[in-house]
């Protein structure tokens, strides 16, 4: 697990870059699975066969243009043919719509959090946070048999500022919210955080400190939990604090995003 | 902790006797203050001065089938009556019903109670509180609603069937209404995939300022969503068992109570 914070352009190839400089060269449940793709993407898998459930998902980044990246979840990969090998429709290509693609805005400062089953990359531009990758499971009682990936992240109006944290679910141009695989085996699976939609999440305490609970994320076809977001709670329109703002709890730090949007869809990420 | 289920009896004064007297002050936080606070009627004090819990809860049982209760800042159990800011009574008619017993859950700070009949939760005491300087007791409760029994663990405050409230918030207002966290959201899942269930302490915050004050002690709050659920039924999660209550109004709402 680390904690980046840190700068690129907006150019083609900076998303992919990240990636490879963050997250292959220090997790080795991450690696690049198809480096023969066209300039500027790439395939990359999060396989951990000793993880119960086994994880195993590729990602194919489209890096190819400035300001955002495309980012398409499978649960298999060609990399002979560079395509998605078996299309048994678990995956993540869009959100509320077919034209509604996966977008990860990276416009230019950012923080980066990784760890062998996720990622989350923050655009420090839109004050955006997107979340790729595996919930957790506080213990054996409620771990799921089978994988359920998730992508948290924007969609092609990526420029107008909802933080997909903060939000969760599809939601038109601006928010794609899926698991690769639903609780029936389904694919491109609508999630929902737990208490969707409400704004009565606050957080200040009587002691002035702070309430945390990571956020439990269910498949809303079925309305069973998959898991919870990996040291992530999302507040939805709650929003006490402002975009950077820092809690400390029990030494651990916690860094606030809600957007740049004025509804301030907010969430706090614990920096690991 | 301790838990036991009590049959008790339907007569007035059964439940100071088979209750509070029988039950509650076994805890050594709790204690009889005035056994003469009037017809079937006394006053029970939670004190644990070392840790800011000071509080008296006055119980009339002076009626059939339920108690009507106060909570009070002190007590003259000379004169027999509260002293200082208190919460309950005959305004609000805070109720608490015992018909066909009651699942009984104690701890040095509260009182959590389910009662089988109408499948109403109780708690009246502490949260699990986030400033341990502050003497909170909260009371939730039963209304003077004599029919529609509305599960008030699993509803949120209104005057006439679910009170929600505490005798001072953190900032010491007198009274003061609390909520439970994500308050009327009909989201609140709990079944996970695996055909468990995650039941948390309901986090709860005061009303007006949108501060939390604490954890409901074995209580999650479930509001109106049924997950499938039955009255009575009893889940085990890893190390506890949970009660699952929905009152018996036509719209169910849904509490988990830990039985510890």
């Amino acid at each position: 697990m680390a904690w980046t914070s840190d700068t690129h352009d907006a150019s083609a190839g900076k998303f992919i870059d990240v990636l490879d400089t963050l997250l292959v060269a220090v997790h080795g449940t991450w690696s690049v699975y198809d480096a023969g793709m066209p300039a500027n993407e790439k395939v990359y898998r999060c396989y951990d066969p000793t993880a119960d459930p086994v994880v195993d998902f590729y990602l194919h980044v489209q890096d190819n243009q400035a300001d955002y990246a495309k980012v398409l979840m499978y649960d298999s990969w060609d990399n002979v043919g560079h395509s998605y090998a078996y299309d048994t429709g678990c995956k993540v290509i869009y959100g509320a719509g077919g034209a509604n693609v996966p977008y990860i805005s990276k416009q230019g400062d950012y923080y980066f959090s990784s760890h062998d089953h996720r990622f989350i990359y923050i655009d420090k531009i839109e004050w955006e946070a997107n979340y790729v990758g595996m919930l957790e499971y506080p213990s054996a009682f409620q771990r799921p048999r089978i994988q359920h990936p998730v992508m948290i992240v924007s969609s092609t109006a990526y420029g107008l500022g909802y933080n997909p944290l903060g939000w969760i679910p599809n939601s038109t141009t601006i928010v794609v919210g899926r698991a690769m695989m639903g609780v029936r085996g389904n694919g491109m699976c609508p999630i929902r955080q737990w208490g969707h939609a409400t704004t009565y999440k606050y957080w200040p305490c009587a002691d002035g400190g702070v309430h945390l609970r990571p956020t439990w994320i269910y498949d809303a076809d079925v309305l069973l939990l998959l898991g919870r977001l990996r040291n992530v709670v999302s507040g939805y329109s709650n929003a006490p604090f402002n975009n950077d703002d820092t809690v400390t709890i029990g030494g651990d730090v916690w860094r606030y995003v809600e957007g740049t949007d004025g509804t301030r869809y907010s969430c706090l990420i614990k920096q690991e | 902790m301790a838990y036991e289920f009590a049959r008790i009896g339907l007569a007035a004064g059964d439940r100071l006797a088979d209750l509070w007297d029988g039950i509650v002050v076994s805890n050594a936080k709790w204690s009889v203050f005035d056994a003469a606070a009037g017809a079937n009627a006394k006053t029970y004090r939670c004190n644990d001065i070392p840790n800011n819990v000071d509080f008296y809860v006055y119980v009339n049982d002076n009626q059939a089938d339920f108690s009507i209760l106060e909570i009070w800042e002190d007590w003259d159990e000379v004169g027999h009556a509260g002293v200082g800011d208190s919460i309950g009574g005959t305004a609000d008619k805070f109720r608490i019903h015992s018909v066909n017993g009651v699942h009984v859950c104690v701890s040095d700070h509260r009182v959590l109670l389910g009662c089988s009949w109408n499948a109403m939760g109780y708690y009246i005491g502490q949260p699990i509180r986030f400033d341990t300087t502050k003497n909170m007791p909260f009371y939730i409760g039963g209304g003077d609603n004599t029919s529609s029994f509305y599960n008030p663990l699993g509803f949120f405050d209104t005057t006439s069937s679910a009170p929600w409230r505490t005798l001072w918030d953190h900032l010491g207002n007198v009274n003061a209404r609390i909520d439970p966290w994500g308050y009327s959201s009909t989201y609140k899942f709990a079944r996970t995939c695996r055909g468990t269930y995650v039941f948390e302490d309901t986090v709860v915050y005061d009303y007006t300022n949108k501060v939390c004050q604490g954890y409901l002690d074995g209580v999650c709050h479930l509001y109106t969503l049924s997950q499938g659920f039955k009255n009575g039924e009893v889940i085990t999660c890893e190390d506890a068992d949970w009660l699952i209550l929905g009152g018996t109004y036509s719209t169910k709402y849904w509490s988990a109570l830990r039985l510890q």
